[in-house]
């Protein structure tokens, strides 16, 4: 078809359609091109019956096509007939394969070969990607399908799945189930199953044991023909029968598809975004990116923006985006009237991390952030406070207390509180508004984002962060200046869990101080490695060397994965050269760290069961990955009777649903990490939040506000898998009346079977549900409270590896 | 036709899976074994279980081959024929094979009812690791046992309680309420062990007075007069100050409605089989120890001194005296006191081992029950219960040797009257008158006098006073006897006759009990085996019958110490003796407690019911309110109180 | 005694609250507390009694007796209320632990507590039986005591960190593979196979549970029935043999957790009835003395 339309809108998710159907009512021509055979393929994908959540609530919904909380179905349906009643001029079956030329006459080629001409383009794609086809004869016949979405539907069949990660085992097993009789085969590149869970694998093997499915390890398909596959073994190729072969091959990214149209992205990394004007234009005229993949998941932002984005297109300048009330209320506090826009832009030049900050990313921070104005001494926050949140100085100026009396001024334009962003620890000092002034909170999501999408703005808080770690390690005595060498000469390095950092033995004057993560100190004694110490983020080590010259006197190696900031030798002994103070301080750590050591080696010789045992303990510990907790329950199995009234007290301080499973997990020394949050320093479950509704408590917890739409992100991101999906079960009858009759299921957690019976056949919405620390209990962890013998602590493991735990123990 | 084989699977989530399958030939296998037509993976099933078989295409035979049949309509058959329209259910194992008909097909389903194993049915996990899957519930056992609890001993014996409310004696044998009881019973209630109604009449009132006067009738006073006839106000300032323990106690009684002052606040029972034990002298120290300062204090009058204990603090002994000659009565104060009995009796002169007594006495060996000398029990005889003495007689403990006899007739000594001085008058002018003063003959006699002839208790005194006075007139005889060396005067205090009346004798009186309040037993084992002069040590220098030869406290404190062993001065076997060892509380002439190992084992028990108007009066009138020391009095019989001494 | 109670810090926030940087048992929870404070209760309560002489003589009866009854009477229900609090997750602060410990010292209290208030004067009656049921209680309690401190770490080793429904799953996916694999086995073999897999896991009563003896095992049954039989084909039957070996481990571990619970758990089943026992005796007692006042 040649005709040229006013705009082409390529995905027919929330955004796309939504823009659609705009189109479809301003009367504008368009096109909405889908690439599947029906609308809005990510939900679509969704399993049956799966309740899809609204939120944000605060914002409105400005779209043609109804949208409120319901059932999948009840949603889709819903699209359909607003697709119709908008006259929504919809192409199926349309993968767009590639665009050219530019505005007023781009050209969109989809696989089959069809090309549509339109003006603008509205790229509402999504993050979702495309498959990974296979690579091989016949890769394009009908029965190598992508996913599967019911395994229910095959039956009697030869199934093959190709590809070993937890989607492909997933598939496998659900296919291999005994009542549907398939000949299941499941093909593996290489020799094991590095890339799945290992629950995933073992539940696999099983089945193989049971003859369920059969494992073919070092085997890749090599050609497809209806009914039968070849495939290439170790021991020559291979014909076997095959009615459907499932490809899980992993994603592309839609990045790259973006990116060949000339889009820029703000960065590099995966956390990145299509640059965009406030009208949400990319960097190449004419094409528009919006939803998901202009960094905004929520299916409203999606088609607010569909919506806005359509009269955009269509000349409408006026228009004011649907959050503009929500921003109005974000300033609504401070004392200067000023206009939505004319604040962003007041923050956005007085401001330096928001310097290249994009209007519309800057609305979107400002959304999740925070505006204050403090009078002169107001605290801000105060030493040893948890909080992750990052303030930026818009006008005034802050000072920090670096020590009792010395105060240091941070000057307008500037930040603070990126400590406790980067390293998740607690604030490490108060901060007072030295003047009438007014900060900026950014929340720890959308100061994270602004770091991904704003190089600038990384660059900015890494430095000042860095020197502010510094300043803070050498307390008091240390000015900027002082460590602009240091400062240019460090750099900061990744370091994956295990890595050793500094070996025992070997020459080296580096100094490093570690930015995030946790390094634990061992020390080669008798031919046994010993646990010296834990380091948490925030201290330094390594400056022996520098000090002495000395060869490395112990060990250091990466509890978790972390990052750490090398500074070099000389450049650290310039400054401690320029700054005697600081060398005596830091010589006084020193001394104080060889004499524990010392103390160590001494106790190791008299004592060496009771040393072991400690090192081993924290070898545990910190396998467990124990290292990036900041406060884990554990039980010491010499006094748990497994009466189970840590979870029974769990759920019934909670809404009946316990965050902790005690039997599950790993033991040592019977000492037990049970299955429960460890409340990490990076918490996992925070990294993709759509609705964005984890985050750290006053007491450093990490907790689910209200709003979980039940995406089931945070279970699948949490490695320790201490993250449920569970709907609330119902009201339980009262205490009293269960201990005196034994009516309903008492204390804890209900049978899911009395739950079933409570509640019919009505199936409640399962969110995520964690461990909050017993948030806004007064008595505090309710799992400790309701230990009758003691057993159960929670601790931090620096309190619990503490030395004075090892003087206990040795005597 | 053909044989249909369908199978239903069906998956995790519940979905039925339904394949039909048509079986070659007319004759189908069911197995395990993998060769058979219909295989069936079970090991219920063996490798060759049955042949089905068609003949008409709608009747069925299903024929087990060796060894295992099937289930058929429930019974184990090893053939079935089953018209296939009318459909059957055999079970094979852990499998059932269903026989249907559709079209003109015959239709074989087969599905796995059973579970695999036994492991793979389902558990719930609480019920089954725990012990509540093997064992009754706790729930359960504690309600069982706490009510079996309460009915054997809460219900039960309340109704044990209501079902004999109005019944006058409970039948014997078990009575639920008996589980109640605190401890044995002492022997004299033995009997009431199974009534315990007897005593606890009203519920949730302490056991009253009613109670025990109902039995304890007689001379039974239910408080001596001296603390009956008290003021309440005085009876409550002679309480001492009470302890932490007291208040505690008083607390309670007061809480829950129990006064005090009843018989069984110091008759305690339930306190273990045997007899009652003595009331503690506790009881009484309560009060009478410091209570004289007490009592002023409170600005009473104190008749009584403080006593503690009596090996400790008691005071001296008060016993009744006559001051002078013919006075009243009165409780001796001071040392030594003199008690008037009228009567001439040096105690020394009798007592002494020598001298005309001794000897006299003597001469009568043989005739009297008399040593070479007189003692005591020669002229005090005991009382029949042994307790006290009884009072001298003239004629029994004196006449033996002062005769009274004046003359001889035939033989037959005629005596003077004794008591009667008018008689003793008569008499001797009657002798004067009938006979003239002729000297008798007997004195003529020229026969020797042995000694001691003079005590054959003739004419002695006479003949000698006939010699005397001369010329022989009455007159003189009778001033002779009644005069210094007459016959009465020896013994009696004499008053000559005055203007218009004639001779008389000075009133004898002797106390049968000098000691009221205190109680001695003459005839305790303990007492009877020692002399007399241990403790009436005056008696042998006693010159004049005034003195009072009534022991002191000190005697008495040689053995007897206090409750709990208290002393002032060394005691060599001592005995414990606490207040009711000699007093006597209820003042009804009946005997104090005896120290424990005097106790006769055999005591009296107390048979007779109490009458039904004690509890009626309750009954009526319901639990009276009481006050302190507020009792049921009936006046006392006090011989001795009145008539003094 | 003034260190046995320092106040808490006051304003400390809900994590420091609970903070402990060690395990620390409910028996020597801060520093024996309440061992020593129902210690010094018995030593003071015997003391006295030798000291203080009531009269008659020592009985319930007395003030004394009155004093130390209340104090039991009362002391016995606080005790009870234990079960409730350890069921009610009431939001203040208060720590399972230190009721435990207090549960325990004062609990072994009772000892003197009631039997000083008896004066030892014992009979065929309520009273005594009250008491007899206390002491009853108490024993239980004891051997509760005994066994919390001995037990956990037995229970931890033999589980070797696998959960109680990981043990049943394991049985279950040998049923599976056991019934699979004897497919090919003659009648007569099958049949022990049978009765192995008919085998409850959890069959056997209590005294089974608690001595961890199970005489009439199918699965050792078929084991050995099995090893000598000669009738099926020899590989097919080394597989089962071999299964049902695994599975009799897996038995074994699981019959160990049975009975290491079962002993943890069996002397709730005499001292929760009994303490109820007790109490309605306690009532009976109490009443008594007061309705036969």
């Amino acid at each position: 078809m040649s005709d040229v339309v006013k705009v082409a809108i390529i995905g027919s998710g929330p955004a796309g359609l939504s823009a659609a159907a705009r189109a479809g009512q301003l009367g504008m021509s368009h096109v909405l091109l889908e690439k599947t055979d029906h609308l809005s393929d990510t939900i679509f994908k969704y399993q049956k019956g799966k309740r899809v959540l609204a939120t944000p609530e605060r914002l409105d919904l400005r779209s043609d096509c109804r949208f409120a909380e319901g059932a999948r179905e009840y949603i889709l349906g819903n699209w359909d007939e607003d697709a119709a009643n908008n006259k929504v001029n919809v192409v199926k079956h349309a993968d767009v394969a590639e665009v050219t030329g530019e505005k007023g006459a781009f050209a969109i080629r989809t696989a089959k070969g069809d090309i549509y001409h339109a003006e603008t383009i509205v790229l509402a794609i999504g993050t979702q990607g495309n498959p990974n086809r296979m690579r091989c004869g016949g890769a394009d016949l009908p029965h190598i399908i992508y996913q599967v979405d019911d395994p229910e539907d095959f039956k009697d069949k030869h199934i093959t799945v190709v590809g070993s990660g937890d989607a492909g085992i997933e598939n496998a097993l659900g296919v291999a189930e005994e009542a549907l009789e398939n000949t299941v085969t499941i093909l593996n590149r290489s020799k094991d199953f590095a890339r799945a869970k290992a629950k995933n694998v073992s539940d696999m093997m099983e089945a193989g044991e049971n003859g369920f499915l059969s494992i073919r390890t070092e085997t890749q398909p090599k050609l497809v023909e209806p009914g039968w596959l070849t495939l290439e073994t170790p021991n020559g190729d291979e014909k076997i029968e095959c009615d459907v072969i499932v490809a899980r091959l992993g994603s592309v990214a839609p990045r790259g598809f973006v990116e060949s149209m000339g889009i820029e992205f703000t960065g590099p990394d995966r956390e990145a975004f299509p640059k965009l004007s406030p009208t949400f234009e990319s960097t190449v005229p004419g094409i528009f990116v919006i939803g998901a993949l202009a960094g905004y998941p929520l299916i409203k932002h999606c088609m607010n923006q569909g919506y806005d984005v359509v009269e955009f297109i269509n000349g409408n300048t006026s228009l004011t985006p649907a959050d503009e009330k929500d921003l109005m209320a974000v300033f609504a506090s401070l004392p200067q009237q000023k206009s939505v826009t004319e604040w962003l832009d007041y923050l956005r030049e007085r401001v330096r991390i928001f310097a290249d900050v994009s209007p519309l990313q800057m609305r979107e921070f400002m959304l999740d952030s925070k505006v204050a104005f403090y009078r002169k001494g107001d605290v801000v926050f105060e030493k040893g406070d948890p909080g992750s949140s990052l303030f930026a100085i818009a006008d005034g100026h802050a000072e920090v207390e670096v020590a009792p009396g010395v105060t240091v001024p941070i000057e307008q334009g500037s930040i603070f509180g990126e400590v406790g962003l980067i390293s998740g620890r607690k604030r490490g000092a108060t901060i007072r508004a030295g003047a009438d002034s007014i900060f900026v909170e950014v929340s720890r999501t959308a100061a994270l984002k602004l770091m991904g999408s704003v190089p600038g703005a990384k660059r900015a808080i890494n430095r000042i962060s860095l020197e502010r770690q510094l300043l803070q390690i050498f307390k008091g005595g240390l000015t900027v200046e002082d460590l602009e060498s240091v400062v240019d000469a460090a750099e900061v390095e990744r370091v994956p869990a295990g890595k050793v950092v500094v070996a025992e033995g070997e020459q080296g004057d580096d100094v490093y101080v570690i930015r995030s993560g946790s390094m634990v100190v061992e020390k080669d004694i008798g031919g046994k490695r010993i646990f010296l110490r834990y380091l948490p983020a925030g201290s330094f080590f390594g400056e022996m060397g520098v000090l002495s010259g000395a060869p490395r006197n112990a060990t250091v190696k990466a509890a978790v994965g972390s990052e750490v900031i090398k500074l070099t030798g000389e450049s650290f002994r310039k400054m401690l050269a320029a700054r005697p103070q600081v060398r005596e301080a830091t010589e006084a750590a020193v001394a104080e760290r060889a004499q524990m050591n010392s103390f160590i080696e001494s106790r190791k010789a008299s004592y060496s069961s009771a040393v072991d045992l400690y090192s081993d303990t924290a070898g545990f510990i910190m396998k467990e990955g124990l290292g990036e907790a900041t406060d884990a329950l554990l039980i010491d199995e010499n006094l748990c009777v497994g009466c189970d009234n840590c979870e029974k007290a769990c759920a019934d301080s909670h809404e009946g649903l316990s965050r902790l499973d005690r039997e599950a997990g790993k033991t040592f020394a019977h000492l037990h990490v049970p299955t429960s949050c460890r409340h990490c320093e990076h918490p996992h479950c925070m990294a993709d939040c759509p609705p964005n509704v984890i985050h750290r408590g006053p007491d450093g917890e990490v907790f689910m506000e209200p709003g979980c739409i039940g995406c089931g992100n945070c279970m699948r991101n949490c490695p320790y898998g201490v993250i449920r999906m569970e709907a609330a079960p119902p009201e339980k009858p009262s205490l009293l009346r269960w201990l005196l009759t034994g009516f309903g299921p008492g204390p804890g957690e209900p049978s899911p079977k009395w739950t079933k019976k409570q509640l019919g056949d009505e199936k409640p919405k399962k969110i995520a549900v964690k461990c909050d620390m017993c948030k806004g209990i007064a008595g505090g962890p309710a799992c400790v409270r309701a230990c009758p013998t003691g057993a159960a602590i929670r601790v931090s493991p620096e309190e619990f590896l503490s030395i004075a735990r090892l003087q206990e123990d040795a005597g | 036709m053909s044989f249909i084989l369908r199978r239903i699977s069906t998956t995790k989530t519940g979905k039925q899976i339904i394949r039909d399958q048509a079986l070659p030939g007319d004759t189908i296998t069911l197995g395990r074994d993998a060769g058979n037509i219909i295989h069936i993976a079970d090991l219920a099933v063996n490798p060759q279980h049955a042949a089905i078989t068609s003949a008409d295409g709608r009747h069925v035979r299903v024929a087990a081959s060796e060894g295992l049949g099937f289930d058929f309509n429930g019974r184990t058959v090893d053939a079935a024929d089953i018209d296939s329209a009318a459909g059957a259910e055999l079970r094979f194992g852990g499998h059932r094979l269903t026989i249907a008909r559709e079209g003109d097909d015959i239709i074989l389903l087969v599905e796995r009812i059973d579970e695999l194993s036994q492991s793979s049915k389902d558990v719930d996990e609480a019920k089954a690791f725990s012990l509540a899957g093997v064992m009754p519930g706790k729930r359960m056992g504690a309600w069982t046992f706490g009510i079996i609890v309460l009915l054997a001993f809460l219900i039960g014996p309340i109704w044990a309680w209501h079902s004999f409310r109005n019944v006058d004696e409970r039948p014997q044998g078990y009575h639920a309420d008996m589980a109640w009881s605190s401890g044995p019973l002492s022997s004299a209630h033995a009997n009431l062990k199974g009534d315990c109604q007897a005593c606890h009449v009203e519920p949730f009132v302490a056991v009253t007075d009613k109670a025990c006067v109902g039995c304890h009738t007689g001379e039974h006073k239910a408080m001596s007069m001296a603390h009956a006839n008290a003021p309440t106000a005085m009876l409550l300032a002679a309480r001492h100050p009470p302890g932490v323990g007291e208040r505690i106690l008083a607390g309670f009684a007061k809480t829950f409605n129990r006064p005090q002052g009843r018989c069984v606040d110091c008759h305690t029972e339930h306190e273990g089989a045997g007899p009652m034990p003595a009331t503690p002298q506790k009881f009484c120290a309560d009060c009478h120890d410091g209570m004289k300062a007490r009592l002023i204090d409170a600005g009473f009058k104190p008749t009584v001194a403080d006593a503690a204990d009596f090996g400790t603090l008691h005071p001296e002994f008060r016993p009744w005296v006559h001051a002078a000659p013919g006075a009243k009565p009165i409780r001796a104060l001071g040392k030594a006191p003199l008690d008037y009995n009228g009567l001439k009796f040096p105690h020394d002169i009798h007592l002494s081992a020598t001298g005309g007594v001794a000897r006299m006495a003597a001469s009568f060996r043989g005739r009297y029950d008399f040593g070479n000398k007189l003692e005591c029990e020669n002229c005090h005889r005991p009382e029949s219960d042994g307790v006290r003495m009884k009072p001298v007689e003239m004629e029994r403990d004196c006449a033996m040797c002062h005769s009274l006899a004046f003359e001889t007739v035939g033989g037959v000594t005629r005596t003077l009257r004794h008591g009667e001085p008018d008689q003793v008058v008569a008499d001797l002018f009657a002798y004067y008158r009938s006979t003239p003063p002729t000297r008798p003959l007997q004195l003529g006699g020229m026969e020797r006098r042995r000694p001691g002839a003079y005590a054959e208790g003739q004419v002695y005194n006479i003949y000698f006073r006939e010699v005397a006075v001369r010329p022989n007139r009455a007159e003189d005889a009778v001033r002779a006897v009644f005069s210094k060396g007459g016959a009465c005067y020896d013994c009696h205090t004499i008053f000559a006759p005055a203007s218009g009346n004639r001779w008389r004798v000075q009133k004898v009186v002797q106390s049968p009990r000098f000691l009221s309040k205190g109680w001695f037993d003459h005839a305790d084992p303990g007492h009877a085996k020692v002399e007399c002069a241990t403790c009436h040590t005056e008696a042998p220098q006693s010159k004049r019958s005034e003195q009072l030869l009534v022991p002191g406290l000190a005697p008495c404190r040689t053995c007897h110490v206090g409750e709990n062993g208290a002393t002032i001065a060394k005691v060599k076997e001592p005995t414990r003796s606490s207040c009711a060892m000699c007093h006597e509380y209820h003042s009804d002439g009946g005997k104090p407690w005896m120290p424990e190992r005097e106790r006769k084992k055999k005591v009296a028990m107390v048979t007779d019911r109490p009458p039904r108007e004690v509890y009626a009066v309750t009954a009526i009138t319901g639990p009276a309110r009481r006050h302190l020391y507020d009792v049921t009095w009936r006046t006392p019989v006090l011989g001795f109180a009145r008539q003094g001494g | 005694m003034a260190s046995l109670f320092q106040r808490r810090r006051s304003k400390a926030t809900q994590t420091e609250r609970v903070r402990e940087r060690r395990h620390e048992g409910f028996l020597r929870y801060a520093n024996f507390r309440w061992a020593k404070i129902s210690g010094g209760l018995c030593l003071l309560i015997i003391v006295s009694y030798a000291l203080i002489d009531v009269t008659p003589r020592p009985s319930g009866g007395t003030w004394y007796g009155y004093t130390l009854g209340t104090i039991g009477a009362l002391l016995i229900l606080w005790l009870t209320a234990l079960g409730y609090r350890k069921r009610k997750m009431t939001s203040d602060y208060w720590s399972l632990k230190a009721w435990t410990s207090a549960h325990v010292y004062l609990g072994l209290s009772l000892i003197v507590i009631g039997t000083w208030h008896t004066g030892f004067q014992l009979g065929w009656n309520v009273h005594t039986l009250a008491w007899v049921l206390m002491m009853l209680v108490i024993l239980s309690g004891l051997y509760g005591v005994t066994v919390y401190a001995t037990l956990p770490a037995a229970l931890s080793n033999n589980r070797d960190e696998m959960t109680q429904m990981q043990m049943l799953e394991a049985i279950r996916a040998f049923d599976r593979q056991l019934h699979a694999a004897a497919q090919p086995l003659t009648p007569e073999d099958t049949a022990p196979v049978l009765a192995a897999l008919d085998e409850d896991p959890f069959a056997g009563g209590i005294m089974a549970r608690l001595s961890g003896r199970y005489p009439r095992c199918a699965t050792a049954a078929a084991l050995g029935a099995l090893r000598v039989s000669r009738s099926s084909g020899a590989e097919a039957r080394e597989k089962v043999v071999g299964l049902l070996s695994q599975k009799e481990a897996a038995l074994a571990r699981l019959r160990q957790h049975l009975r290491i619970r079962a002993l943890l758990e069996v002397w709730l089943y005499v001292h929760v009835p009994l303490t109820f026992a007790l109490i309605a005796a306690l009532s009976a007692h109490i009443i008594s003395v007061f309705f036969y006042w």
